[in-house]
């Protein structure tokens, strides 16, 4: 086994190729990085009242504690989350240190570094019943130890129609404002990291969630040959999604424009 | 459970809904923002714990031994969890019934969330404050084990290392500086444990990394 060092080291320089893979993948428009967050309509008057998004924390998230969000340009990929599509920015300032997840070695060096250096959790990861807390710790403590702004990885859940597994990239954005150095995580607060949310999308897609997929129930019926439901008949809505929130932006309290998206 | 408080009893019937995964994940998320904005109150503000937060966290805090045996593994995490976050919730009294936590079963998780509420509550005594580590609120868990006349020579070094690796996984200067104290304490009080703290240290010296690995190596004179 290498030593720590040699580890961190080679995460170290991995962040840096994982910094020049985003910048090109994901360009910033109008020095803003675009994203998006699909949720449940139960959420919608809580998100109205203060526009801002909330931090996903406990154990069933990827990459441990964040903000989860998409790229505009996957804007298909995550619909699953729920029929209310957020749009808002977030500043490249922000996403200075990034960790790409979607390749073998960025997997890698990080199942490297848990078992250099953590004795009591990977013990709890490995050995007992206790691993979803111990990934939870885990993989936050990654994040926080080597100050990863975000974690870019290949979607881990799957619908044939909605989400190409192979090209679609989910961000795991952080957020550690106010946690104290002894926590293991956060609390499912307010972020300001998405600036200017607003609420553009309204997704005409129900899913039933299975151990293994997302199975949507209304597109199969509405027309559209099961056949021809995937990903690569999918049309771009990423103007329609710029133009919706720039008018939003400015109707103040007048009620959203809301673009209706079907497949 | 004998709990005969009302809020008290919704409280950690409450906590037991968010943490148990036969409830949709979405219900939980839902039920857990809800209740995260009623413990913060009308303020954001991190720094004085709002009512709500310190009166039901109190809830966790204030049961009895024998209600406190009762609860679930994920009742414990969540309120430990929780602890760390606020540690400005915890008085003094509260330090016995954190170690009592580390010691009521011998689960690492607990012991390990437990450790952490404790490093947090002395962060959080000693803030602005130069020399905290002779006063650890850290310190009852080692003497607990120093002095439990249950355990034999063997299994305390058993404990001891379990403690030090907690201590390690957990990274902070708060962490460090309480093992720079249990190594002092076993040189000066000459446990005569085998192997010795100091011996248990060096073993896992490929593990310290940062500014408290270099402290430690330093006091190690490696």
């Amino acid at each position: 086994m290498r030593q720590p060092s040699d580890v961190e080291n080679d995460i170290e320089s991995w962040i840096v190729d994982s910094e020049k893979t985003f910048k090109t993948s994901f360009p910033p428009k109008d020095n803003k990085l675009w994203v998006l967050k699909y949720f449940s309509a139960r959420f919608l008057e809580g998100f109205l009242n203060k526009k801002r998004l909330v931090i996903s924390a406990g154990q069933e998230y990827t990459w441990g504690d964040g903000l989860y969000i998409t790229p505009l340009q996957h804007h298909y990929s995550s619909m699953i989350y729920g029929r209310i599509g957020i749009m808002g920015w977030v500043d490249p300032q922000d996403v200075q240190r990034v960790y790409d997840a979607s390749k073998r070695k960025g997997i890698q060096l990080y199942q490297e570094w848990i078992a250099t250096h953590y004795l009591v959790q990977y013990r709890l990861l490995t050995t007992t019943i206790h691993s979803a807390h111990a990934n939870r710790i885990l993989r936050n403590n990654f994040r926080r130890l080597f100050k990863i702004d975000l974690v870019f990885f290949r979607p881990d859940q799957y619908n044939r129609a909605y989400i190409a597994p192979r090209r679609d990239r989910w961000f795991a954005l952080s957020d550690w404002a106010g946690v104290h150095a002894h926590s293991t995580g956060q609390t499912p607060s307010f972020s300001d990291k998405v600036q200017k949310c607003e609420w553009i999308a309204l997704i005409e897609e129900e899913f039933e969630r299975s151990d293994l997929l997302f199975k949507d129930l209304i597109g199969p019926h509405s027309g559209q040959p099961i056949i021809f439901r995937s990903v690569f008949n999918r049309q771009d809505l990423t103007s329609q999604y710029e133009q919706t929130y720039q008018q939003n932006l400015v109707r103040g309290s007048n009620p959203p424009n809301i673009l209706r998206v079907r497949l | 459970m004998m709990i005969t408080d009302t809020f008290v009893y919704l409280a950690i019937k409450q906590i037991e809904r968010l943490t148990d995964t036969s409830v949709s994940q979405e219900q939980r998320e839902f039920e857990s923002q809800q209740l995260e904005q009623l413990l913060r109150g009308l303020s954001d503000e991190q720094l004085d714990a709002p009512s709500s937060l310190r009166r039901f966290m109190r809830s966790y805090l204030d049961l009895s031994i024998s209600d406190f045996e009762g609860l679930t593994l994920q009742v414990h995490v969540w309120f430990l969890e929780r602890l760390s976050h606020a540690p400005q919730v915890m008085n003094e009294e509260d330090i016995e019934k954190l170690v009592w936590s580390y010691f009521f079963s011998t689960n690492m998780l607990i012991r390990y969330l437990a450790m952490n509420a404790l490093l947090a509550h002395n962060q959080n005594r000693f803030r602005g404050l130069e020399d905290s580590s002779m006063t650890s609120s850290v310190n009852p868990v080692f003497s607990g084990i120093l002095q439990d006349k249950g355990l034999s020579n063997e299994d305390k070094v058993l404990e001891l290392e379990e403690l030090i690796d907690i201590l390690l996984d957990i990274n902070s200067d708060q962490a460090y500086q309480t093992l720079e104290t249990i190594l002092i304490e076993d040189r000066r009080q000459r446990y005569g444990f085998e192997p010795s703290i100091e011996q248990i240290l060096r073993t896992r010296i490929s593990y310290l990394r940062g500014q408290g690995g270099e402290r430690l190596r330093h006091l190690l004179g490696v």
